[in-house]
């Protein structure tokens, strides 16, 4: 990693990754580490091996899904592009359940399939991702809860015991 | 869940539905990126200029998340008023460099015989998509970019901005690219069949053949990682385009 030449706006990956004193990766942290230091460090260690093995086919299988992310996360699309992210991202599922049979896919990895149809209706992901969320989160933060947000159920019994009354 | 609800319905919202507030992004929002993306290509005439100078100026790319995020997909470079004041003697283009440039030209333009190196205002760096590109041997100086060769397809090179400069109300890079891996490297470049995110490898060294490209051409920085080949006694390079 320290060999690693990067330009100045590019947020490096902590130095240690996994070691408690370095804390929780930021999101940013999460991109490098995942789009540059893994690839770099895992291709070095495991490229060289006979396709048949179990890391060849590892390796191949994360990079099909660091190139569907790279490539959903585009400034700028193209219908190709789209197509590129559904190849890479089938190709991802799928050697995922061959390689992990016994790991369930989750409900996001499911949506990721769903993922090409919202890049050709609306375009790079820049101009809609997250901004409608980050609005509502903002409504939310600006709520007065009396700075004890979430208490309000145990705050409240007799409500609680009230509605569960009505319910019944 | 109960609560919050009827908060947020108390709200004020100046008496519109709060579905509204996402009509009018996707409608608008959307429809602003594919402009910036069309006005990025520079591929629209003369006339149609000053609309992309009034549309940088009213959508501007710092204002993030209000209006259009910061895609910065136009090239700002290219509105921005280039330097009137004198140059010093070692920011003029150099003789090697304007014949790259005037290479470029005769390939793309009618008028290469006006050019003179003079005419060229060279820049210690500049933008694009919010990034600083510098020129020299700095790590903001490592890009890919698109080159044209006569009669073929554009291929995507590795190398080193050696000099920004503007002409004719554009900006133009010398760049000098990387040499790239030889038949008998190539059989040994273990990234050649793994998915694009891998990267690629090319040689640590860099080409004596410089290219002159319009700043549109460079597409992205590059991360760099120096790597060896068994059996080779070169020293070779890791690259990963950053998007």
């Amino acid at each position: 990693m320290l060999k690693t030449k990067l330009p100045t706006w590019f947020a490096p990956a902590p130095k240690h990754p996994g070691e408690v004193s370095w804390g929780k990766f930021k999101a940013d942290e999460w991109k490098a580490f995942c789009t540059v230091n893994l690839p770099i460090t895992l291709t070095r260690l495991w490229g060289s091996k006979p396709k048949s093995s179990r890391q060849y086919q590892m390796l191949q299988n994360f990079l099909h899904l660091v190139t569907a992310v790279t490539v959903a996360n585009k400034r700028t699309i193209s219908a190709d592009d789209i197509k590129i992210y559904e190849t890479h991202m089938r190709n991802y599922l799928k050697g995922f359940l061959e390689l992990y049979p016994f790991a369930n896919l989750s409900p996001y990895q499911h949506l990721s399939m769903h993922f090409a149809e919202h890049l050709r209706r609306w375009g790079p992901t820049h101009s809609w991702r997250c901004f409608t969320f980050e609005r509502y989160n903002g409504i939310l933060q600006h709520l007065p809860s009396n700075n004890r947000f979430g208490e309000h159920p145990d705050s409240c019994p007799s409500l609680s015991q009230s509605k569960l009354a009505e319910s019944r | 869940m109960s609560t919050l609800i009827p908060a947020l319905h108390s709200r004020n919202l100046n008496w519109r539905n709060l579905g509204e507030l996402e009509k009018t992004k996707f409608l608008r929002f959307c429809r602003g990126q594919n402009l910036r993306h069309l006005f990025s290509e520079l591929l629209l005439p003369n006339e149609v200029h000053p609309v992309i100078k009034f549309f940088e100026k009213r959508f501007h790319t710092n204002i993030r998340g209000t209006i259009f995020d910061t895609s910065g997909l136009t090239d700002k470079v290219k509105l921005l008023p280039f330097p009137q004041k004198p140059l010093r003697k070692s920011l003029l283009l150099e003789a090697c460099d304007a014949d790259a440039f005037r290479k470029w030209l005769s390939l793309h333009r009618t008028d290469a015989a006006r050019f003179k190196p003079l005419d060229a205002i060279v820049l210690r760096h500049t933008s694009r998509f919010n990034r600083r590109f510098e020129a020299g041997a700095t790590p903001n100086s490592r890009v890919l970019f698109r080159f044209n060769l006569t009669n073929g397809p554009p291929t995507h090179m590795a190398g080193q901005i050696g000099k920004l400069f503007a002409y004719d109300n554009s900006v133009f890079a010398i760049v000098q690219p990387f040499k790239t891996l030889s038949q008998t490297e190539q059989e040994y470049d273990y990234l050649r069949h793994l998915p694009p995110a891998a990267g690629f490898l090319i040689r640590a060294e860099l080409d004596q053949n410089i290219l002159a490209v319009p700043f549109t051409s460079i597409l992205s920085h590059i991360a760099t990682n120096l790597v060896f080949l068994p059996g080779f006694p070169s020293q070779y390079l890791h690259v990963i385009p950053l998007n």
